[in-house]
């Protein structure tokens, strides 16, 4: 079976397929990849499902997240084009990449007094990415909540309107229509009790 | 740089690699080596690459001043707002950043300095950097 490589007109390589090798070949395989790149960053990952449903030629992106490792090279590295060659990404991405990222890394160091010219630089990034990683979350779950209680805040006022309403039906109505307003006043008071519940837990 | 591996046999890339001529050549080399039999097909790519234009400057980047604003961990918005610039050249910063923050460390760590003073930024610029 023939191996197709996809070599686009911006660079990047890519497989037509996911590629089926015997161990021998696999090893060779990360052997020669190591040889081009930097060799801590070519890692062997082993999946359950599948692989991505896309090649190159078929999107704008190609995702690909950053690993502690490749923003080390990024700060060890003379020029954009030496960190690009060791980490396979394009000198723009890495260019980009540093002009966002590395201020965001000497604001942390900043606050947390270390210093990125003599400390353990891979270690500061670890734990800077994983401080990021928790703020990140945190907002995320913070913007969850309001959002849940906005959605609760709108229906206590939507079923105190209802409530009004059929508190006026119940006191002016016709006596069919009262009987009506008095089950439905029921279950909208209970609904209501569990909606304030629910907005004094968030 | 993740490479996937599904039932010990089937291998691929995480995402597309980005090459340089040579180490493409080299990959195709160590491929042949590795697969013998290998076919090539040229894609067009359909990423963005940013267009090549004339950047006009607002910041003056020969003033020491406004060079070691980059080094801080001042937000880009900060900076904008301390030069005065504006925020739509906020991208201007994150480039000034990015291309003269990584070899300015490189110089330092080469001297041996820890802390990143104006004077020596301008030591810097003197030395034709």
């Amino acid at each position: 079976m023939s191996v197709k490589i996809l070599i686009g007109d911006k660079e990047y390589v890519d497989f037509e397929k996911p590629i089926e090798m015997s161990k021998k070949q696999k090893e060779e395989f990360i052997k020669l990849l190591k040889s081009i790149f930097s060799p801590s960053l070519v890692k062997e990952e082993h999946i359950q499902k599948t692989f991505r449903d896309w090649r190159i030629g078929e999107r704008k992106k190609y995702p690909r997240e950053w690993l502690p490792e490749e923003y080390d090279i990024l700060l060890s590295s003379g020029s954009h084009e030496e960190a690009a060659r060791k980490i396979g990404r394009s000198q723009m991405a890495v260019f980009i990449k540093d002009g966002e990222w590395r201020p965001k890394l000497i604001r942390y160091c900043e606050q947390k007094g270390k210093n990125l010219l003599k400390g353990n630089r891979l270690q500061i990034i670890r734990d800077f990415l994983k401080e990021n990683e928790e703020l990140i979350k945190k907002r995320r779950e913070e913007r969850k909540r309001l959002t849940k209680l906005q959605k609760i805040k709108k229906q206590i006022a939507e079923l105190e309107n209802s409530k009004k309403q059929m508190e006026n039906l119940l006191s002016s109505g016709p006596s069919t229509v009262r009987t009506y307003a008095n089950e439905e006043l029921m279950k909208i008071e209970s609904k209501l009790e569990k909606l304030k519940k629910l907005k004094s837990q968030l | 740089m993740r490479i996937l591996v599904l039932k010990n046999v089937y291998v691929d890339f995480e995402a597309p690699i980005f090459m340089f001529k040579d180490q493409k050549e080299m990959f195709v080399k160590g491929m042949k080596k590795i697969f013998g039999d290998i076919q090539i097909k040229h894609v067009k790519e359909q990423i963005t690459e940013m267009p090549e234009r004339e950047i006009k400057t607002v910041v003056d980047w020969k003033n020491p001043k406004n060079l070691l604003l980059l080094t801080t961990g001042l937000t880009n918005e900060q900076i904008a707002d301390i030069l005065g610039i504006g925020r739509k050249h906020i991208f201007a910063i994150q480039l000034k950043r990015a291309s003269f923050i990584l070899p300015l460390h490189k110089w330092a760590r080469k001297k041996g300095i820890s802390q990143i003073t104006e004077k020596d930024i301008q030591e810097y610029l003197q030395e034709g950097k």
